[in-house]
């Protein structure tokens, strides 16, 4: 390890404490006393949590965003596992151009994809209903699952499966028992990562609500427009915390190397 | 041709396999050409041959992973066209043993039966019967990371053989292992094929394991059958110069043949000989062609030139240039009028060989073989082997 120059080592810190100052923030507003949101608070109050867990409203969000963040998460990690298993095995040659259709939602501004996704959800008149939002939520997050589980695969030994198929497995149950085991990790860095994902996703998700639905980060959104007020620091407290919870378990169960580094595979 | 009608009874035992005229095609590429083979049931066959010769591919093809180009393949007299892998009496051993690393010893045995559904106490017996089989005795309850090359190796037999299968196949399962540890093994696996009598097929690149473990090897190359016998018919009778130089050890003395009568006499670079039109037999030589004769090492006697030659007996002049004593045997390698050649014979009966010394090499005229050249194809294979 090479030794920090002094300048380096402030520069440093300047930026671990610049980084989560926002979360901070957020944090000590949410328990002001007045009608603000206001950093450091005036006065100290527990108010503004009572009024996001008595508003109805809030409750409704944040429960949409959940069960529309674990229909998400499981769906497209079904359809990544498949995916690529059925391409590795039966069409490893397409597998390149897989890959560029599954990761060109990264190439697209969201904006765009928001336009695309209203044009495309109105012509099938789904436009405001939970349909719309999870099917753009399945494109905004398949490369985010796509990625952990066909690296995961891809170091699984084909003759694993051939293995249990001599011995009588059908391919579905030779799936179950021997290769979704091995790519248990994988599964569940995709699981969290596309929940998390689909939990934050705002942009996208604004051209889709309607009277009947809306998700947390765009009722969150809608609300400043109007009205400055602090619950909505309580609110972002509380969904920050949801996401830190997402985070621990997928550390715990994967391990967040994956993020910051190249797979060596 | 009526196979259907009249229920194979050649056989009495099951775990037969014909193969009829199988071929195997990627696109232009035809890995296997037209092969037929027949595997008599409880037999130890080997398919023998350099790597890209088919070998693995015709197990494949047994196994239903992949499906012949054209031809069939029979089980038991039942056409496998149209049945897969799951409903083969098969098992299979892979190169790489293809354990389940999230289950134990025991649990990797009982797969196969958990899922035909044996009730618990059956499937304990069995599963304890195996292990005992294949010499695991307490190690169920291992993972399979705990395990040794050669633990693993039995794991992987134990697993294939509780079912039961007629048939194993074995894809090169010895080959990640030291010499030592796969000496151990052959014998094992010969043991328990004969325990069993269950067909076990063998794929190997190693004559020598090949030699050693089967009943009857196929030699293969370029996907395609070069000889089917006991490893004592190939060694003593290849049917070709590719056969001859993959099993065992070979003396190649090129030449042209001279003449064609009651003898057929060749000139090589180390003197002409004349043998007996029987060495050439599968082959339908006339004079002017170019041969190869080939001579083992333990047929070519040592002896003094001073000597009268033995009736029978065909010799040339040579020069010993390095002995190399190996317990009871030695190597003598000679060189006749600047053609290298390896004798290989008991120490004992050898007199001192100082290098240099002249010396007369004598073989009997029909322990020799003379075969045609090697065709540009089936040449290429020995590039990797050197």
């Amino acid at each position: 390890m090479r030794k920090m120059t002094p300048t380096m080592k402030m520069l440093g810190i300047a930026l671990l404490l610049f980084l989560p100052a926002p979360i901070f923030i957020v944090f000590g507003a949410s328990f002001n006393g007045s009608g603000y949101i206001q950093f450091p608070p005036e006065s100290w109050s527990l108010r503004w949590y009572v009024e996001a867990f008595t508003d109805p409203r809030w409750g409704r969000a944040v429960l949409t965003s959940l069960w529309i963040a674990a229909v998400v998460a499981v769906l497209i990690t079904a359809i990544s596992f498949l995916a690529a298993y059925f391409t590795l095995r039966y069409a490893p040659k397409i597998s390149g151009w897989l890959e560029l259709a599954i990761f060109s939602p990264l190439f697209f501004p969201h904006a765009s994809m928001g336009v695309a996704a209203v044009a495309l959800m109105a012509s099938m008149g789904v436009v405001g209903t939970p349909i719309a939002i999870i099917l753009a939520h399945l494109m905004v997050t398949i490369p985010f699952s796509y990625r952990p589980i066909h690296v995961a695969l891809k170091s699984v030994d084909p003759d694993l499966i051939r293995a249990a198929e001599v011995m009588g497995a059908s391919e579905l149950r030779a799936l179950w028992d021997i290769i979704l085991p091995i790519c248990r990790s994988g599964i569940l860095t995709s699981l969290l990562f596309t929940g998390i994902i689909s939990f934050d996703e705002v942009t996208v998700t604004m051209f889709l609500i309607g009277p009947e639905i809306t998700t947390l980060p765009v009722q969150i959104f809608t609300f400043i427009q109007d009205d400055a007020s602090p619950v909505l620091a309580a609110i972002s407290t509380l969904s920050v915390i949801i996401t830190f919870i997402a985070i621990l378990l997928l550390e715990r169960v994967a391990g967040l190397s994956f993020f910051v580094q190249r797979q060596s595979s | 041709m009526n196979d259907k009608m009249t229920p194979p009874t050649r056989d009495a035992a099951v775990g037969s396999i014909h193969i009829e005229n199988v071929s195997k095609s990627y696109g232009d590429a035809e890995v296997l050409s037209s092969v037929s083979l027949d595997i008599p049931a409880g037999s130890f066959l080997t398919l023998l041959g350099p790597s890209g010769c088919g070998k693995t591919t015709l197990l494949r093809l047994i196994a239903g992973f992949i499906s012949p180009t054209r031809g069939t393949i029979r089980i038991d007299g039942r056409d496998m066209t149209q049945v897969p892998t799951q409903k083969r009496p098969i098992g299979m051993v892979f190169q790489n043993l293809a354990l389940f690393p999230h289950f134990s010893v025991s649990e990797n045995i009982a797969y196969g039966l958990k899922l035909r559904k044996t009730d618990a106490a059956e499937m304990q017996r069995r599963v304890s019967k195996f292990i005992q089989l294949v010499g695991l005795d307490g190690l169920g309850d291992r993972r399979i990371a705990q395990l040794s090359g050669g633990q693993k190796q039995r794991v992987a037999l134990a697993r294939s053989l509780v079912l039961e299968p007629s048939i194993l196949l074995l894809d090169e399962p010895l080959s990640a292992l030291d010499l030592q540890l796969r000496k151990q093994l052959q014998f094992a696996l010969k043991d328990i094929q004969k325990q069993l009598r269950t067909t076990f097929v063998f794929v190997t690149h190693d004559q020598e394991e090949a030699t050693m473990i089967s009943d009857r090897i196929v030699v293969m190359s370029n996907g395609h059958v070069q000889q089917v016998g006991t490893p004592q018919d190939i060694y003593s009778d290849p049917q070709n110069l590719f056969v001859s130089k993959f099993i065992g050890e070979v003396n190649e003395l090129p030449g042209k043949v001279l003449s064609v009568g009651q003898n057929l006499a060749v000139e090589t670079g180390a003197g002409s000989f004349e043998l007996p039109t029987s060495v050439a037999r599968r082959l339908d030589p006339v004079a002017g062609d170019k041969v190869t004769i080939c001579l083992r090492p333990e047929k070519i006697a040592i002896a003094d030139p001073a000597a009268p030659v033995a009736p029978g007996m065909v010799s040339a002049d040579a020069r010993v240039v390095d002995t190399l004593v190996i317990g009871p045997l030695t190597r003598v390698t000679l060189e006749a009028q600047g053609t290298r050649m390896t004798s290989v014979q008991m120490t004992d009966a050898l007199g001192p060989l100082p290098s240099g010394a002249s010396v007369r090499i004598a073989f009997a005229a029909d322990a020799a073989r003379v075969f045609a050249p090697l065709t540009a194809d089936l040449a290429t294979a020995f590039g990797d082997q050197a």
